[in-house]
């Protein structure tokens, strides 16, 4: 298991758990990402820039400072 | 007269089909107590007048994102006959949930899944009449772009405008929180709504291998920005110039004549003063509209996400989002259109802050007279250089009042934003857009700059006894300030004239020494020194752009703390900037 910041990258991966406050929990779930959903990580900015990633037909970009919270396992 | 609520996620076309349903009779409003805008209409329904409001884009009624909270407040505020929710049927594991909220509150709700023809090419599985017998509310399936579905919407829309059923509030205190709601969600698709297990790569993800490239999407970025800026301008400025001259020729042709009667101070209050106003404010409508069909053209397709995803790490930083880049280039055209355009950000404080920095951004009337006064101090050779270098300061100022105020308008870290599919942009849904939004700004700024264009004519034309005008008396109370920063009394009408829009500063230079426009340079030689005249430029360049971009921020915060701040911060900034540069210059002599 590891944080989404660190998951390698065209992989496809499950939400394992957020650690994030009620709020923040709140926006994630809203583009998908709640435990036990599948995900892609899609592409990574450069210099320290925004993922991209796939829920779904969704796709959306988040920062990697709110990726580092996000435990995540590779799909089997 | 009955009213329904719009309400959607962001990105789901909600506005697209206002547009459909409404047309041109829309009006965009104040709410009271909001510090947002609404869009509403009238339209007939079922044989009655149905109020229509277009409410922002949420993703949860329960969150505490400022949309969230504008929603929140209409719906309890506010009694609805009926919410018309749009959905995307493409996404609706993500975004049924809503709907789940929306029904727990007691509204009566119709259900719209819009983006049939995505949904369609995704290869999705949806059954309407399943979904609508396990909701209990009725459904239906369209394309807003294509107008796919129509006679079964109008149909729906009917039929509850013509329920005999009293409006209701929303009981938020049933809406089921985030979690609750997404199971109760997942549970009612099961078996109705579902995605093939490999998605089809779209056209979408073959552009973006380029547009977002790791390597190539920045000077991509930096291509299309140069595009639009100079599309911006290429039609807008012609279309300026005319409207320009249009209203010159009316004031020469017409209204000197038809005035002439009046005494000479009533001729120049009216002519100077107001029509003065008048003709500023509207010269400002071609270019509005011209910028706002492009903002369209740019947001609608989807690629201001990407733009976004591109310039985020560097705005990061700065506390901002990727998207306040996009408006901070804009502004180096003027700065109007950019402060308008930062209503993409969806929260307030990343809107104040982008607000903020960019009164700073360079704009084109500013140009002109750095350009002037450039051609006069410097040798031609040297010229462009100091032009470069004066780019580079507004930079270094907007980055770092950025810096300066990043804490105090700290954005939320939870930056999520969808990248949608690219889309062709509706002609129709973006002309009236535009035309929508520069009538709003016009009514806005024609009182607010009319009070200031007044005020300069009166400042300079009122009599202070012995030849003096209020002008003068105003150089020798401001000399305090002025004197450490190099400016000579005379000229701060100058600035003051500046400050109505800087456009006029030129002219206004001209009236002060008392020369005709092409002899201004060498009598700005002969008034001022080299120190001087550089200090006094440095501070036109970073102090209050014009009144247009102080109404523009006053109508965009809705708060006169956050515009004083805006305008304070500014002098003082340029004040600051041309103290050290001039007692800099004067201690190495």
């Amino acid at each position: 298991m590891v944080s989404l910041d660190k998951f390698p990258l065209g992989c496809k991966g499950v939400v394992d758990s957020l650690e994030l406050s009620d709020e923040a929990v709140r926006r994630v779930a809203a583009f998908g990402l709640i435990p036990g959903s599948q995900f892609c990580l899609s592409r990574r900015a450069p210099f320290g820039g925004p993922l991209v990633l796939e829920v779904g037909c969704t796709r959306f970009l988040l920062r990697r400072s709110l990726a580092r919270f996000i435990r995540v396992k590779v799909a089997e | 007269m009955k009213r329904f609520a719009l309400i959607g996620l962001p990105n789901t076309g909600k506005s697209t089909l206002f547009n459909r349903l409404t047309g041109m009779s829309q009006r965009v409003g104040n709410w009271p107590g909001l510090t947002v805008d609404l869009t509403s209409a009238r339209v007939l329904l079922g044989g009655r007048m149905v109020e229509l409001v277009d409410l922002p884009g949420v993703n949860d009624l329960t969150g505490y994102t400022d949309d969230e909270a504008v929603v929140r407040d209409v719906l309890m505020s506010t009694a609805f006959d009926a919410v018309v929710l749009v959905l995307n049927a493409a996404q609706l594991d993500r975004q049924l949930p809503l709907a789940m909220q929306i029904l727990a509150s007691g509204l009566p709700a119709v259900v719209v899944l819009n983006m049939a023809d995505e949904a369609r090419l995704m290869g999705i599985q949806l059954d309407v009449d399943a979904l609508q017998k396990k909701l209990g509310v009725s459904v239906a399936l369209v394309s807003a772009k294509r107008m796919e579905g129509w006679p079964r919407l109008m149909d729906m829309l009917n039929r509850q405008a013509s329920g005999a059923e009293p409006a209701v509030h929303a009981q938020l205190d049933k809406v089921p929180e985030t979690q609750q709601a997404i199971a109760l969600a997942h549970a009612c698709l099961q078996g109705v709504w579902s995605l093939p297990p490999v998605l089809p790569v779209g056209q979408t993800e073959k552009v973006d291998a380029w547009l977002m490239h790791p390597w190539l999407g920045l000077p991509l970025f930096f291509g299309f920005m140069a595009l639009l800026f100079n599309l911006t301008y290429q039609i807008g400025t012609p279309l300026q110039d005319l409207v320009g001259s249009g209203l010159d020729w009316f004031k020469e042709a017409a209204l000197g004549h038809w005035l002439a009667p009046l005494p000479a101070i009533a001729q120049s209050l009216l002519l100077d003063g107001i029509w003065q106003g008048v003709s500023t404010v509207l010269t400002f409508a071609p270019i509005l509209f011209v910028f706002f069909i492009l903002m369209a053209m740019v947001e609608d397709s989807g690629y201001l996400a990407r733009a976004a995803y591109l310039t985020d790490a560097f705005m990061a930083r700065l506390g901002l989002d990727g998207r306040g880049f996009v408006m901070q280039l804009m502004g180096f055209g003027c700065n109007v259109p950019a402060i308008l355009g930062t209503r993409v950000m969806r929260e307030r404080k990343q809107r104040l802050l982008t607000m903020l920095i960019i009164p700073f951004s360079l704009c084109s009337a500013r140009l002109q007279v750095v350009v002037f006064f450039s051609g006069i101090l410097f040798r031609p050779q040297q010229a462009p250089w100091v032009l470069l270098l004066l780019y580079l300061l507004s930079f270094a100022v907007a980055i770092f009042t950025a810096w300066v105020f990043k804490h105090r308008y700290r954005g939320n870290e939870a930056f999520l934003l969808e990248l949608p599919p690219y889309r062709l942009p509706g002609l129709r849904h973006m002309l009236i857009r535009a035309a929508g939004e520069v009538r709003a700004f016009l009514e806005l700024a024609s009182s607010f700059i009319l009070m200031g264009v007044v005020l300069v004519w009166l400042v300079s034309h009122i009599p202070a006894g012995q030849d003096k005008t209020l002008a003068d008396i105003l150089g020798s109370v401001m000399a305090p300030v002025l004197d450490p920063i190099g400016i000579r009394h005379e000229l701060a009408v100058a600035l003051l004239v500046g400050f109505v829009a800087k456009e006029i500063l030129l002219g206004g230079l001209a009236v002060i020494y008392g020369v005709p426009e092409a002899g201004l340079g060498a009598a700005l030689l002969h008034h001022l020194d080299w120190s001087s005249a550089m200090s006094f430029l440095i501070f036109t360049l970073i102090y209050v752009p014009c009144l247009s971009t102080v109404a523009a921020i006053r109508r965009e915060s809705k708060s006169r703390a956050f515009t004083a701040l805006s305008v304070a911060w500014s002098v003082l900034l340029a004040w600051v900037i041309a103290f050290v540069f001039y007692q800099g210059v004067h201690y190495l002599r």
